[in-house]
C-alpha cells in the first residue's frame, strides 16, 4: 500500500506552518510599529528644529533676515553633517542653503505649503533623508503686520526645506529586521522542539495500540485489545476495535466449525464408498453383485453431490451471489404435487398417512427453483423423520398479504430447546441420523436462507404430542392480495 | 466367530458386514443404537464393531451399558471421530480398540483378529494342534504339511475348535458362533459341517482330531481322554 507522511511528520508540519506564520505577523506588524514610532520622533524633532528656525527670521520690510547665525543647529552644521536644509522666498528663490548639501538642491522651485509637508529625499550621497516643509509668513502683530502693509516688493511667504538623514533610523531598522529574525529563528527551533515532543506524547496510545494490534493473529482472536488510561478520543477507536475483534473471532469460529463439520460429514459417506469398493475388490464376483455395487456407489455418490451442492449454494448465499434470480407466482399445489411423487413410494413404504389441505388456486411469489429445493427438503424431512405408520399433514393457506405453507410430521424425538438450532449447519438431533445418511445438517440452514432471500420465513415448532412443524411464509401474489381485501 | 456390526450409515454397514462374512465370521448388524444394544445384551459375541455417533443410543451409552453390566466382550469403535480426546475417552470407557474412518477392509479385518486372539488369549496367530496348522491371517490350514481348502464356514468352525483344543465346544456354542442372530438354518447343520471336516481331516491309519463328546459337542485334539 502506498503510505503518505507519517502521522507525526503531518502534525510537525501544521504546528511549523502554523508557528512561522504567527511569527512572521508578529515580526512584521513590530517591524512597522517600530518603524513608524521612529520616524514620528525624527518628524517631532525636525518639526521642533524648523519652529526654532523659522521663528528666528526677522521681518524687515518685504525682506526676510534669516538670522542663521544665531542658530547652533543645521545652520552652522558642516558638510558633513547629517542636517540639511534650504529657505526658499516666494518669487525670490532659494534664500539660503546649508553647507552640508554641497550645493545639492531640497527643491526644484519655490513653492507654498499651508501646513508643514513630510516627504523622502534622496541626498547626494545616494542616502535618504526626511523632510519637511514648513512655509511662514510675516507674525499678524508688531514688525510684521507692519512689514505686511510696508511691502509693495516680494512676497513675504518663506518656505523652509528642512531635512535629516535617516542613517540611524535605517541602521536601526535593519538591526530590528535582524532581531526579529534572529528571535523568529530561535522560537521555531524550540517550537520545533516542543512540538516534536508533544506531538509525540500526543500519538503515544496510537502507537500502544498498533504494537497491540501486531499482536493479533488468526490463533489469538479471543484476545482483546486493551489501552490502560487511554485518552478518551481513542475509547471508542478501541470499542470498535474490539467488537470488530469479536465478530471475527466469531466468523473464524463457524468457518473452522464449518470446515471440521464438513470434514467430519464427508468421511462416512467416504468410507461407505470406500469400503463397498474394497470388498467389492476383494474376489471375483459375478456381474450382478458388481451392478449392485455400482448402484449402491451411485448412491453415496449422489449423496456427497447434494451435500457439496447445498454448501456451494450457501456460500454463494453468503457471499451475495446466487440469490434467488426472480420471483414470479407459481402454483403452490403443483409445486407440492411435483415434489411429493419421488416420495410417495417411501411414504407407502413406511404406512405414512397423509393429509392435504390446499387452499385451490393459492400462489405464491417465489424463485421456482428454490422454492422446489426448500419444499423438497422439508417434505423429505417430514417422510424421513416420521415414525412407522405415522402421519403428516400438508396444508397451504393465505396469511394477510403472505402464504403459509405447512409440513408437520408425528414420531418427533427433538424437544423445544432444539428448535432453535434446527437452522443451525450441520446441526443434526439425534434422532435425525437416519440410515442412509441423507441428511447432513445443511436442508433446513439453507432452505431458511433461501426463504430469507425471497422476503419470506422458514419456522420450526414441536408439541409435546411429538409432533414436528415447519411453516414457510412466502409473499402472496398481488391478486391474492387483492382477493384478502 | 460372531460379530455384531452397530452402525448408521446403511452402505458401510453393509459392505463391513460383508466383508466380515465374506472372512468367515458370522455377523449381526443394525444401524439404531438401542436395538444394537439389546443385540448385545442377548447374544455372546465375540467381538462388536461399534459406531459411536447412533441414532436412539449413541455408541459411548451402548458401551457404558455393556461394561456397567459387566460384559467383557470386545469392541472394536468405529467412527469419523479422530481427535486424541475422542480415543483416549473411547478407550478409557472400555473400548479395546479403535478405527478411523476411512478405513482399509484389510486394516478392519487384521484389527478383528488380534481382539480375537486376545479374546482366546492366543497372541500367534498361527493355531497348530498336532501337525494341524491354521494361519489366521491367510486363513490357510495344512495337515501333515499338505494344504487343505476350505469353505468360509468349515473354516470358521475349524478355528473355533482350534483356539479352544482340548475342549469340549457344545452344538449351541458352535451354532452361536457360526450363525447370524436371524439365520434360518437348522441346529443340525452343525454336525453336517462337522462331518464335511472330519472327511477333509481324516487320514487313514491315523487317529481323527475331531471327536464327539456325546450329548455335549466336540473337541479338537490328538487324543482321544
Amino acid at each position: 500500500m502506498k503510505t503518505g507522511p507519517t502521522l507525526r511528520l503531518r502534525l510537525l508540519a501544521s504546528v511549523m506552518a502554523a508557528s512561522a506564520l504567527v511569527l512572521i505577523s508578529a515580526g512584521v506588524a513590530l517591524y512597522f510599529l517600530v518603524r513608524v514610532s521612529l520616524l514620528k520622533e525624527i518628524d517631532t524633532a525636525l518639526i521642533q528644529q524648523a519652529q526654532v528656525m523659522t521663528s528666528m527670521f526677522e521681518w524687515k520690510g518685504g525682506q526676510v533676515d534669516l538670522e542663521l547665525d544665531q542658530l547652533s543647529g543645521p545652520a552652522q552644521a558642516p558638510p558633513h553633517s547629517r542636517q540639511f536644509f534650504e529657505v526658499w522666498q516666494e518669487g525670490q528663490g532659494l534664500l539660503a542653503r546649508s553647507a552640508s548639501l554641497a550645493g545639492m538642491s531640497l527643491a526644484q522651485r519655490d513653492q507654498v505649503y499651508d501646513a508643514p509637508h513630510w516627504s523622502f529625499v534622496h541626498l547626494a550621497s545616494g542616502r535618504r533623508a526626511r523632510m519637511v516643509a514648513l512655509t511662514v509668513r510675516p507674525p499678524a502683530d508688531g514688525a510684521g503686520r507692519e512689514a505686511a502693509r510696508a511691502s509693495t516688493g516680494p512676497s513675504p511667504k518663506v518656505t523652509l526645506l528642512l531635512a535629516s538623514d535617516l542613517r540611524r533610523f535605517e541602521t536601526s531598522l535593519e538591526r530590528l529586521v535582524l532581531l526579529l529574525i534572529a528571535v523568529g529563528l530561535a522560537a521555531m527551533l524550540v517550537t520545533a522542539g516542543g512540538a516534536w515532543w508533544a506531538v509525540g506524547f500526543g500519538l503515544r496510545p496510537l502507537e500502544v495500540l498498533g504494537q497491540r494490534l501486531a499482536l493479533l493473529d488468526e490463533g489469538n482472536l479471543n484476545n482483546r485489545v486493551e489501552l490502560p488510561q487511554a485518552p478518551r478520543e481513542l475509547l471508542s477507536v478501541v470499542e470498535r476495535l474490539n467488537q470488530l475483534l469479536q465478530r471475527l473471532e466469531a466468523a473464524f469460529g463457524r468457518e473452522k466449525a464449518l470446515l471440521a463439520n464438513l470434514a467430519h460429514e464427508l468421511r462416512t459417506p467416504l468410507a461407505g464408498l470406500g469400503f463397498t469398493l474394497e470388498v467389492c475388490l476383494s474376489r471375483p464376483r459375478e456381474a450382478r453383485e458388481y451392478i449392485a455395487d455400482m448402484h449402491q456407489c451411485l448412491d453415496i455418490c449422489r449423496q456427497m453431490q447434494g451435500m457439496v451442492d447445498n454448501l456451494l449454494t450457501m456460500a454463494r448465499l453468503d457471499a451475495g451471489q446466487g440469490a434467488p434470480r426472480g420471483a414470479c407466482a407459481i402454483e403452490l399445489e403443483e409445486a407440492l404435487a411435483q415434489v411429493w411423487a419421488p416420495l410417495q413410494d417411501q411414504a407407502a413404504h413406511q404406512g405414512l398417512k397423509v393429509e392435504w389441505q390446499l387452499s385451490p388456486g393459492l400462489s405464491a411469489l417465489a424463485d421456482p427453483h428454490s422454492l422446489l429445493i426448500i419444499l423438497r427438503n422439508v417434505l423429505s424431512n417430514a417422510a424421513d423423520y416420521a415414525d412407522q405408520g405415522g402421519r403428516l399433514w400438508v396444508s397451504a393457506a393465505k396469511s394477510g398479504p403472505s402464504v403459509e405453507i405447512s409440513v408437520t410430521n408425528t414420531g418427533n424425538r427433538l424437544s423445544p430447546q432444539d428448535m432453535g438450532r434446527v437452522f443451525e449447519r450441520f446441526w443434526r438431533g439425534d434422532s435425525s441420523r437416519s440410515g442412509n445418511q441423507a441428511h447432513a445438517g445443511l436442508g433446513l440452514a439453507l432452505s431458511r436462507q433461501l426463504a430469507e432471500a425471497m422476503h419470506g420465513n422458514l419456522v420450526a415448532s414441536c408439541d409435546g404430542q411429538g409432533r414436528f412443524k415447519v411453516v414457510l411464509s412466502l409473499p402472496g401474489t398481488p391478486d391474492q392480495e387483492g382477493q384478502t381485501i | 466367530m460372531r460379530l455384531l456390526v452397530i452402525e448408521d450409515y446403511t452402505p458401510l454397514r453393509k459392505a463391513v458386514v460383508r466383508g466380515l462374512e465374506e472372512a468367515g465370521y458370522a455377523v449381526d448388524s443394525t444401524g439404531d443404537g438401542k436395538e444394537g444394544l439389546w443385540y448385545a445384551q442377548s447374544n455372546d459375541y465375540d467381538l462388536i464393531v461399534l459406531d459411536l455417533m447412533l441414532p436412539g443410543l449413541d455408541g459411548w451409552g451402548i458401551l457404558r451399558s455393556l461394561r456397567q453390566e459387566g460384559q467383557q466382550t470386545h469392541v472394536l469403535i468405529l467412527t469419523a471421530r479422530d481427535t486424541v480426546d475422542d480415543r483416549v475417552v473411547g478407550l478409557d470407557m472400555g473400548a479395546d480398540d479403535y478405527l478411523i474412518k476411512p478405513f482399509a477392509l484389510e486394516e478392519l479385518l487384521a484389527r478383528v483378529r488380534a481382539l480375537l486372539r486376545r479374546k482366546y488369549q492366543s497372541k500367534n496367530p498361527s493355531l497348530r494342534v498336532g501337525d494341524l496348522e491354521i494361519d489366521q491371517v491367510t486363513r490357510k490350514v495344512q495337515l501333515g504339511g499338505n494344504a487343505i481348502q476350505l469353505t468360509s464356514r468349515e473354516y470358521a468352525l475349524l478355528e473355533l475348535l482350534a483356539l479352544r483344543a482340548g475342549e469340549v465346544v457344545t452344538r449351541s456354542e458352535i451354532w452361536e458362533r457360526l450363525y447370524e442372530f436371524n439365520s434360518q438354518a437348522q441346529s443340525n447343520v452343525v454336525d453336517v459341517y462337522i462331518g464335511y471336516l472330519r472327511k477333509k481331516l481324516d487320514r487313514p491309519g491315523l487317529p481323527p482330531l475331531i471327536h464327539t463328546r456325546r450329548g455335549h459337542g466336540y473337541w479338537l485334539g490328538e487324543y482321544e481322554f
